[in-house]
């Protein structure tokens, strides 16, 4: 078998890849000055203290960081005893958050779940853990089967299962849940009706995408209210659409996030306004610490801060590549690739839907966005990919 | 190891295929982050002056001004006759509502806007198609103002729920705070009180109008501005309420005058009617009224006065007529001959000048003829003393008193009395009457002021002046505020009696008291303003108004009590008063008088004395 590398691997010794741990623990610092600076006004404003967030966020990374270490210490192989159990229950948190009254509803969605009274956490997080290793498991086990589509189609219906409950509640989720096995499958899988399937569903989209987003508005008018009354999709959901094709439709209401957030992003110019000189946090960029950070970060750190923040983030997942073409084990190899699409999905949703590229869908920015079930399960997987790292030599 | 030879057989590996995928995806990804900075580059170059300047003017450079609570007016209990309340004005802004995204297509929201106002305030949707169609480019129509909050939280509701259950929206209407005054009595008290209109900063007419200074905040407003390290700060100042004016009227005194000036007035014929009543102790006003009437809610309408079919028929400049008429004080700007009322006045300068005493004796043949010029009595009341002059009110003995007065002393204690001068009263629109000077009195002149004939003042300088005369002779300052409270009902200042001067003696203070009160006991028309159980004191007064041919007259009755130490004094005046001939009764104006009395002495708790 072909390999990039000929070491042999019994005479090297372990260790784990302390780029990945570095550059891991430099996001969240940043992440925290964002969300000191993009937090303060409003903390201070609710009566809690300007650096309310700011510690809250402080506690979630170090109780990440525990869990980080301890994830990298499991030798990865383990985990496999993990991907059923893990399954099931995501799928339980999920029927108890939708339909069993443990979800808070927050806006007519139901995306948290109460645990105590102060506590409560994401399960769409623990969903999103079980999908990549789910995936990373099956593929592992049936690589030399998946020329069959069958196969191919058992994974995304595997996927599909919690990704459905996920999905009636927060679509961007959804996207990440189903688009993880897919991508994987297209990477290992060797059914070529299958990829062609899937490389002809991914164009559809993007010519459809590139269609809504550039027709004029009233015909996109008309083509909503035919949607609306022929499918499932209901009007708030067709706004987004509306919104997105262009923000100052209803500049006061759903397009108000859209257009403080594009605001934001382009007076930040070249170099920005300074850290802590944003005036678009200032209550008018809603979600400021959370899915719309970006739009702050661009406008206290322009353009500059941008790129620096791109380059940080390629080069987090130059080392999970590294990590997955130097796994000995396909299984570890795909835990590493999971987890590096998770990444780079949310990354790139949440830059387009700050910059209006795609619609508004909640999506926090990994590492930087305030959050502790996020912020927690990310830290956790990067100590998986980091045990990976370990596990190779 | 076979073991592991095993295990490594097993394990699956990346193919390089899949290591050339896995690659590709990383350049995929490193491709549209490249992509995305891309178009933030052309995003901040295009857009970003533009946006900053949005950014800049939502902050709110532009000042915002956020409107004050103008001052309540309270009468003496604290019961509130005027008040400012919380009102919003609807804001229409068409070039939101026909917003289309591309101007060749109608406006998707245009149709759902229209009909939720229609559907909520009423306003019909043709006027409000036509608004929209001439003026599609405004930002800021106020299309209605003073809506309750109630039926603005309704239209919220309403626009809430539509928004998010329909695929088109209501948009393009904002509401904006402002304040309504409301007078909770409508026209109780309305000459008194004034009014104020859509502008808080602005009175009208009485106290609104004496007191529009302390009435009147602040406006606070919000505004941004870049600080010394180029940092845009937001600064807000709270606008600052009116003061609150505690009046010394009292509502129940002034309920009590006001339906009988309302009785009086659908009984009678007359062109203006003026009640006072004030502490004569303090120079407090406790009431203060006229037969005007006119709702301060809605000042313009005038029907409470006028039929709507007259209304309609008149010209402008008669309307702007009457509504002078409807909204001035009679008891402060209108100056009369004070009549007979005025004669314990020149009494009392008499004794003080020691030009008479109590003992003087007086014979009325029926008149005097003064430089040729005949002036007459009302009877030939033969040998009186002082007293008795007042009882029957003979012009005679006043004549002849008035000549052991010289020019000089006459007028010098006329203006003592604060006759022919404004009193300082804290209202609008008072007038000076007229006296005579030192220069142009004759000896005629003389005689007939001695008994109210041939100058004018006004009620209230002949009430203040009263009050003087039966307290012991202290010329309090009448007034109609006694407190000022701020916002949270501090007090502000309170306005004490302000004592003058002393115009008379104690001792000529009890003459005088003593003389009113027999007056009403044996005078033969005062005795109507007996009232069973109480000692009043009291004086008529019949003047006549110039030119005497047309036969005029002003009819008054000025009475107080208890004689002792006066509570109460009451003042009615009545204006040309419907009379046959050339002879006129005062009757009316002493019964309007005595009836207003007996309802408040009990209502004060002033003690039967029989």
């Amino acid at each position: 078998m072909p390999t990039l590398h000929n070491d042999n691997p019994n005479t090297r010794e372990k260790h784990y890849d302390l780029s990945l741990l570095f550059i891991t623990v430099f996001l969240c610092v940043f992440g925290l000055v964002m969300i000191y600076s993009a937090s303060y006004y409003t903390a201070e404003l609710k009566g809690f203290g300007g650096d309310y967030y700011f510690k809250k966020q402080l506690r979630n990374d170090l109780i990440g960081l525990g869990v980080l270490l301890v994830a990298a210490v499991v030798p990865y192989r383990l985990y496999k005893i993990g991907v059923y159990p893990l399954y099931v229950i995501s799928i339980i948190l999920m029927i108890m958050t939708n339909y069993l009254g443990f979800g808070i509803n927050v806006n007519g969605r139901t995306r948290w779940m109460k645990v105590t009274r102060s506590i409560s956490f994401q399960p769409s997080e623990v969903v999103k853990l079980a999908v990549i290793l789910g995936s990373a498991f099956y593929i592992a086990k049936y690589a030399r089967k998946l020329d069959k589509m069958w196969r191919c189609l058992l994974l995304v219906a595997f996927a599909f299962i919690p990704g459905y409950f996920v999905g009636t509640q927060d679509l961007s989720s959804f996207i990440i849940i189903i688009a993880i096995p897919l991508i994987l499958l297209a990477i290992v899988g060797r059914n070529k009706p299958f990829l062609i399937i899937l490389g002809g569903f991914a164009l559809l989209a993007v010519v459809a995408a590139v269609i809504l987003k550039t027709m004029d508005f009233a015909s996109l008018q008309k083509l909503g209210d035919w949607i609306v009354n022929h499918t499932p999709l209901k009007p708030y959901q067709m706004k987004r659409i509306y919104v997105w094709n262009d923000p100052y439709y209803d500049a006061q209401a759903d397009g108000y996030q859209v257009l403080q957030g594009l605001y934001a992003v382009g007076s930040g110019g070249l170099f920005g306004k300074g850290l802590g000189n944003s005036t678009q946090k200032l209550g008018f960029v809603p979600e400021a610490r959370n899915d719309m950070i970006f739009s702050i970060l661009a406008e206290e750190l322009g353009l500059f801060g941008v790129i620096a923040l791109m380059l940080l983030y390629l080069f987090m997942l130059y080392r999970m590549l590294t990590i997955a073409l130097q796994s000995e084990e396909l299984f570890g190899s795909l835990i590493a690739m999971g987890v590096f699409l998770q990444i780079a999905l949310q990354v790139i949703l949440n830059i387009c839907v700050v910059t209006n590229v795609l619609p508004n869908t909640g999506v926090s920015l990994p590492f930087i966005s305030y959050g502790g079930t996020s912020s927690i399960f990310l830290l956790g997987e990067v100590g998986m990919v980091l045990s990976v790292s370990r596990g190779e030599r | 190891m076979k073991t592991s030879q095993d295990a490594d057989n097993k394990t699956v590996k990346l193919t390089l295929f899949m290591r050339r995928k896995l690659a590709f995806i990383y350049i995929l990804v490193a491709a549209v982050l490249f992509a995305l900075a891309v178009y933030i580059v052309v995003m901040i170059s295009k857009k970003g002056e533009e946006y900053q300047k949005i950014i800049l003017s939502q902050q709110g450079y532009s000042t915002t001004s956020v409107p004050f609570r103008r001052g309540s007016i309270m009468d003496r209990n604290y019961t509130t006759l005027a008040y400012s309340e919380e009102v919003y004005n609807l804001i229409l802004d068409p070039s939101v509502i026909l917003y289309t995204g591309n101007k060749n297509n109608p406006s998707p929201n245009r149709a759902a806007t229209v009909q939720a106002l229609s559907e909520c305030f009423g306003y019909p949707e043709s006027e409000l198609q036509e608004l929209l169609d001439t003026q599609p480019d405004s930002q800021y129509i106020r299309y209605a103002r003073q809506l309750s909050e109630e039926s603005v939280n309704r239209f919220l509701a309403y626009q809430n729920s539509y928004n998010s259950e329909h695929n088109d929206r209501v948009t393009g209407v904002w509401f904006e705070k402002e304040y309504k005054r409301l007078y909770p009595y409508k026209d109780l008290a309305c000459t008194v009180l004034g009014f104020s209109g859509a502008d808080a900063s602005e009175g009208h007419w009485g106290l609104e109008e004496y007191y529009n200074e302390s009435l009147t905040g602040t406006n606070g407003k919000t505004y941004g501005y870049m600080n010394a390290d180029g940092v845009y700060e937001q600064v807000a100042i709270a606008p600052t309420g009116g003061y609150t004016l505690v009046s010394t009227v009292d509502f129940t005194i002034q309920s009590i005058v006001e339906q009988k000036v309302n009785e009086f007035c659908e009984n009678n014929r007359y062109t203006n009617v003026g009640v006072i009543v004030m502490n004569p102790q303090t120079g407090e006003i406790l009431a203060m009224d006229t037969d005007k009437r006119f709702d301060l809610n809605n000042p313009m309408d005038f029907t409470l006065m006028v039929p709507e079919e007259e209304l309609e028929a008149m010209t402008d400049e008669e309307k702007s007529e009457l509504q002078n008429q409807i909204w001035r004080n009679y008891t402060i700007s209108d100056a009369y001959s004070p009549g007979s009322v005025s004669k314990e006045l020149t009494v009392a300068m008499a004794l003080e000048e020691n030009a008479v005493n109590p003992e003087t004796i007086f014979y009325c043949d029926g008149g005097e003829t003064i430089n040729g010029v005949h002036i007459g009595c009302i009877a030939e009341h033969g040998t009186i003393n002082l007293e008795q002059a007042l009882w029957v009110s003979c012009n005679d003995a006043l004549m002849n008193m008035s000549t052991r007065l010289s020019v000089s002393q006459f007028l010098r204690y006329q203006r003592e009395y604060g006759l022919g001068q404004r009193t300082g009263l804290d209202l609008p629109g008072e007038a000076a009457g007229l006296l005579f000077s030192e220069t142009n009195m004759s000896a005629v002149d003389m005689a007939t002021s001695s008994f109210g004939q041939g100058y004018s003042c006004t009620m209230i300088q002949m009430a203040a002046a009263y009050c003087a005369l039966i307290n012991g002779g202290n010329y309090f300052q009448p007034h109609i505020v006694r407190q000022i409270l701020d916002e949270n009902g501090g007090v502000i200042k309170t306005i004490e009696p302000q004592l003058v001067r002393q115009i008379v003696t104690e001792e000529t203070s009890a003459f005088l008291r003593l003389a009113a009160y027999d007056t009403v006991e044996y005078g033969t028309s005062p005795q109507q303003a007996k009232i069973a159980g109480y000692k009043i004191g009291g004086k008529t007064g019949t003047a006549q108004k110039y030119p005497i041919e047309e036969h005029e007259y002003v009819i008054s009755f000025m009475g107080f009590s208890p004689v002792d130490t006066p509570q109460l004094l009451v003042y009615a005046v009545v204006d040309e008063p419907e009379h046959e001939g050339t002879e006129v009764s005062s009757f009316p104006a002493i019964w309007l008088e005595r009836d207003i009395m007996a309802e408040i002495l009990p209502y004060l708790g002033i003690p039967k004395e029989d």
